[in-house]
């Protein structure tokens, strides 16, 4: 995937891809915040979740898009799960039989809590990221106080990661042409001299780049335009989602 | 093994964010033993390559496949303060644009793939002492399979801790399977560095430099 495929969402006409990285940031602090602080998964969890997809509806930007880069807490969420037949059931527990399993009816429904919270938040992480450009988020960043240099290494590590990656993924190609069928140590072995490989491509085209913005008047900090002031419509966002954030809170109390 | 959103306690988050927030306060006082701070560029292409790297995989048995994660990696070559910063950037890119790894829990997975490193590395060190090649290799490779397993256990507590599964069953299942994954890390970290070392000797930790002829 290229960055200008990370980001073909990220940059549209709609009210949610025009409001300020800075209020999204904080709404999606917010947001995350809110709910992983809920006891229990239910009705107030169905309903955080409407949030995000309300706003990429709003935003007309396709849902499966959002949907699939969520779907990153999968694995550990089934990790996690593999351990629900070895939680000792409690005093006055209900058993519930799971395949070929008795799971505990408490240590379920603890599972089914934080997943559907793991879920939830990175719902609205990810219609966070597919809809504001990093750049943004990265002058949100900075306007926040993060320490500049982490903000520097930041932007760099971004915009690298997928030219770095596109550069694995040839080496990667490169070894399957070959037939290449080794399996374990001698595999693994291969692999390490790739890594290696890619480490010695990265440094040098670092030293470029490097050198590049040296030669440019580089001298360790990276300065930026001011972000415009919040306009009006960003106050609007940034007060009806701390509403509804808030609203869905106080009712599930 | 990024730990989501939800899946720990308000203090088991909490206090982990003061440990990693500790950790990355004292790395960012130390970095410039290391490190010329106005050479941050190469800091943000190393964390780049550190998602790259996690691409390449290889076969291990029975349709499995293994992959590199490359903290011990960057730790060695980079020394432990500036491999800390590339983590903490690692982690916080995964968290915040790529729904991997939650954003409540990045004190928590920055404690287990970074300050792990950055705890165990004097033992990379003292085991690297006597400057042969051999000695880097095999202190590279036992450096990479107890940061994999520590942070295994780590992630294990941290579970346990919040009420998210028993210890009993996950300390042992977790430390065993990474057992083995740490193997495949050790042995692609060992790789890796010996490239390193027989292509550009001087990139492998600067601080301790390996004999010539050794």
């Amino acid at each position: 995937m290229s960055l200008w495929e990370f980001e073909r969402h990220a940059r549209g006409a709609s009210l949610i891809h025009r409001v300020d990285a800075r209020v999204k940031l904080t709404a999606l602090l917010f947001f995350i915040l809110m709910v992983t602080s809920l006891s229990g998964a239910g009705w107030t969890m169905a309903l955080y979740a409407a949030l995000p997809l309300l706003a990429t509806g709003a935003a007309r930007v396709p849902l499966r898009i959002v949907i699939l880069r969520a779907l990153a807490v999968i694995p550990f969420a089934a990790m996690a799960g593999l351990f629900l037949p070895f939680i000792p059931p409690a005093y006055g527990d209900t058993l519930i039989p799971l395949g070929p399993f008795t799971v505990s009816g408490a240590g379920l429904a603890r599972f089914a809590e934080v997943t559907s919270k793991a879920l939830v938040c990175a719902l609205c992480v990810a219609t966070f990221s597919v809809m504001t450009p990093f750049s943004a988020t990265l002058d949100a960043l900075r306007r926040f106080g993060a320490p500049p240099a982490f903000v520097l290494t930041l932007s760099l590590a971004y915009r690298y990661l997928f030219t770095l990656r596109e550069e694995a993924a040839r080496m990667i190609r490169a070894r399957d042409a070959r037939g290449y069928a080794g399996r374990g140590l001698a595999a693994a072995m291969v692999a390490g001299g790739m890594v290696g490989a890619l480490f010695l491509r990265t440094h040098e085209r670092g030293e470029r780049i490097y050198q590049a913005m040296a030669a440019r008047g580089f001298t360790g900090a990276a300065s930026s335009m001011p972000s415009a002031p919040l306009q009006a419509a960003d106050w609007v966002f940034l007060t009806l989602s701390a509403a509804g954030i808030a609203l869905i809170r106080i009712a599930a109390l | 093994m990024h730990i989501p959103d939800g899946f720990l306690s308000a203090p088991v988050a909490l206090g982990a964010f003061a440990l990693s927030g500790a950790a990355g306060a004292f790395a960012a006082r130390r970095i410039h033993e290391d490190f010329d701070e106005r050479r941050a560029p190469l800091l943000g292409v190393t964390a780049a390559f550190v998602f790259a790297a996690q691409m390449i995989n290889f076969p291990v048995a029975a349709g499995t496949s293994g992959h590199a994660m490359g903290a011990a990696f960057a730790s060695i070559v980079l020394g432990p303060y500036p491999a800390f910063m590339v983590m903490a950037v690692v982690l916080a890119l995964q968290a915040l644009m790529f729904a991997d790894g939650g954003v409540t829990a990045l004190g928590a997975n920055l404690l287990n793939m970074g300050v792990v490193c950055l705890v165990l590395y004097p033992l990379f060190a003292a085991a690297r002492a006597p400057r042969s090649r051999g000695a880097l290799l095999a202190a590279s490779a036992v450096y990479a399979w107890l940061t994999v397993v520590a942070a295994a256990i780590l992630c294990a507590v941290e579970l346990w801790l919040s009420g998210v599964v028993p210890l009993s069953a996950a300390l042992p299942a977790m430390a065993g399977v990474h057992a083995i994954i740490g193997a495949g890390e050790a042995v692609i970290t060992a790789a890796a560095v010996s490239l390193t070392l027989a292509a550009r000797p001087g990139l492998v930790n600067t601080a301790t430099p390996v004999e010539e002829g050794a």
